[in-house]
């Protein structure tokens, strides 16, 4: 088994791709370097990042799958699915050998499990419009730690900018210690620790107790359906929400 | 802040009505200001019931003079009592919003004086929340049969959406449940939200007026009306009444005093199939005669689009490779999105069976209806497939029941 071993990143992938065209060698498998333990029966090709070549290959997936294409790979790579390297390498792959736009081959191996893992990331995304949580503290910024599956934080900063307009928050991925920062305008991605200390606002406990009331007052007991509950709002996500915190 | 007890008292008589939806509309946010609508809707929270919380769901009062027979609040029943003040309902929906907890609002109230003054009182909130407390989130109104067309206009242009329900599916039965409604006063406040002059420029063109739209509500299993002429209703009231949503819930009983209810609750599945049978009229091309079967109920074994193909293999086994869009929406097991993407996919390639399944068709339910490059893999005998469909060999009638039950109940999801 060839394994290519790679930077996580969207340059590291297209230097891959750059290596593969070149040598011609397709690999089994593709992950992020430091991340693996050797063995003595597969094969290691450890790839550097090279930005002029990364530069090349960006330009012929724009120029064969569009600009949505570039788009779709980056979100991959977000993507928290172990694989994630190798599924963005295979559909970028398949981009070049065609030297067309593949997105519509769903029937395809590589496109069908590409298209499905950026569709997880997106609906992660999505959810988390709603499961984000932010409490008030005493300096008036928003805060909320979650722990995500895919690293979503970038794709959910401008949903908030654009909704809570000028309010500056923090959202704490605690899984990957990083945070985005927003002054209400802007947001910038920072390496954090996992735990934040927190001065929350007067009214917090008040607002978040109101909240809880609500949440109970406003089940059906009668029509009880906890399975439904836990297919749409996983457990793993509730210790950050307080209406299911204890 | 609004009191705990007065909060509580106010959501558990809200909590009834079926619609929280927060979808159809793309509301701007204002800059310095709090709040916009997402056109998908976002649910924020599930409750251990399975529905999913995406506005904050609560009456203006509970004090009604109305005497429904159906209804928690109605004026003979013993239950504690509350009204909120627009201010407080304001402050407690952008406290809420700031923390994300919900997408906006959904006012109803019970008819405290008159239909006038509450929907004044209703009219009032939304305009304070949207003026003084400068939210651009999500407004759902109830509207107040016999209120004036005035306010209820005035209402419209600055809310995202309002409601008139209809509660009970025919005349009949809301003259024997709901003595102090009246069909007209519910249904023209309802006819004026669907004037052409709405949808037509200046209003069309600013998109100001119920950006989302009207929906409604009906209780299911408290009158006896058939399935089909529920459908019948419903078909009727989306091309007349341009509806976004028509919503079914299945009674519950509160009154145990009258013997004009039935005792006991409608059974869930019946809802379930209600709403799918819905969908198969806005998303499918069916017809609501297409849909029932000949004895006017839709079938509780098996999904209305099942029973449906079954009554009509004359027209299948379909060619999935070939067949048009309004042909593939047809096949049970097919929906609307793997419809596009089969369109898509097999511009590409010509589709086999394993193509499908990457495709995520549900063969188990599909493979009976169709053919892939001409090759047929579903099961031959009618008889056969009708148990197939129903639930699989070996089950008898009790554990199909059971199953049943639990998708029924799926149907209370938040997406309804």
């Amino acid at each position: 088994m060839t394994v290519f071993l790679i930077e996580k990143s969207i340059d590291g992938l297209y230097s891959a791709l750059f290596y593969a065209f070149e040598q011609k060698t397709m690999p089994d498998a593709v992950f992020e370097r430091g991340n693996i333990c050797n063995n003595f029966t597969d094969k290691y090709i450890e790839i550097m990042t090279e930005k002029e070549k990364s530069r090349r290959v960006l330009t012929a997936i724009k120029k064969y799958g569009g600009k949505s294409a570039a788009l779709y790979i980056e979100i991959c790579l977000l993507s928290g699915d172990e694989n994630a390297l190798k599924i963005a390498f295979d559909f970028a792959y398949l981009t070049l050998s065609e030297r067309r736009d593949v997105s519509g081959f769903l029937a395809n191996r590589a496109v069908s499990i590409f298209y499905y893992t950026i569709k997880k990331v997106f609906n992660e995304r999505h959810r988390f419009f709603g499961l984000i949580r932010f409490k008030e503290t005493a300096s008036g910024v928003l805060y909320a730690a979650y722990s995500p599956d895919n690293d979503i934080t970038e794709l959910l900063c401008p949903h908030f900018i654009k909704r809570l307009s000028c309010v500056p928050f923090i959202i704490h991925d605690v899984k990957r210690n990083k945070a985005g920062v927003s002054n209400g305008k802007e947001y910038k991605i920072m390496e954090t620790e996992n735990k934040a200390a927190l001065n929350l606002s007067e009214d917090e406990k008040a607002w978040e107790n109101l909240w809880k009331n609500y949440y109970k007052a406003v089940t059906i007991k009668e029509r009880k359906n906890t399975r439904q509950q836990d297919n749409l709002m996983p457990r793993r996500y509730r210790k950050f929400l307080p209406e299911t915190y204890e | 802040m609004i009191d705990e007890k007065k909060l509580v008292i106010l959501t558990e008589g809200a909590k009834y009505d079926v619609s929280c939806s927060s979808s159809g509309s793309r509301r701007k946010n204002k800059y310095g200001e709090i709040g916009n609508a997402c056109f998908a809707g976002i649910c924020h929270s599930y409750t251990q019931d399975g529905r999913c919380i995406s506005l904050l769901k609560m009456l203006m009062s509970n004090d009604c003079i109305y005497d429904c027979k159906y209804c928690i609040n109605r004026a003979t029943n013993d239950v504690a009592r509350a009204t909120a003040t627009p201010d407080e309902i304001c402050e407690l929906v952008i406290s809420f919003y700031r923390r994300n907890y919900i997408e906006g609002l959904f006012l109803s109230s019970a008819i405290v004086k008159s239909p006038n003054h509450t929907m004044e009182m209703l009219y009032l909130t939304a305009y304070k929340l949207r003026k003084n407390y400068h939210f651009n989130g999500y407004i759902h109104l109830k509207g107040i049969p016999g209120a004036d067309s005035a306010l209820i206009e005035a209402a419209g242009l600055i809310v995202d959406r309002m409601s008139f329900n209809i509660e009970l599916p025919s005349e009949t039965s809301l003259k024997l449940l709901a003595p102090q409604k009246n069909k007209t006063a519910i249904v023209s406040p309802m006819k004026t939200l669907a004037l052409d002059k709405y949808y037509e420029s200046p209003y069309k063109r600013r998109r100001d007026f119920l950006p989302a739209g009207q929906t409604t509500q009906m209780i299911i299993g408290a009158s006896p009306e058939s399935d089909a002429h529920i459908l019948k209703l419903t078909e009727y009231m989306y091309s007349y009444y341009r509806l976004k949503r028509v919503y079914y819930s299945s009674y519950i009983p509160t009154n145990f005093e009258t013997s004009l209810l039935p005792y006991s609750p409608a059974p869930k599945i019946r809802e379930h199939r209600l709403y799918q049978a819905d969908w198969l009229l806005r998303y499918y091309g069916f017809t609501a005669d297409e849909i029932t079967g000949k004895d006017g109920n839709l079938s509780l074994e098996y999904d209305p689009k099942c029973a449906w193909a079954i009554r009509h293999m004359e027209l299948f086994p379909v060619e999935v490779n070939t067949a048009p869009l309004d042909m593939l929406l047809r096949v049970p097991g097919i929906g609307v999105r793997t419809a596009s993407r089969i369109l898509i996919a097999r511009k590409h390639a010509k589709l086999d069976f394993d193509a499908l399944k990457r495709l995520r068709v549900v063969l188990k339910r599909a493979m009976h209806f169709i053919t892939c490059g001409g090759k047929f893999i579903g099961s031959k005998s009618e008889y056969d497939l009708s148990r197939l469909l129903a639930g699989g060999d070996g089950q008898n009638m009790t554990q199909l029941s059971m199953f049943e039950f639990d998708t029924a109940l799926s149907a209370l999801n938040g997406e309804l």
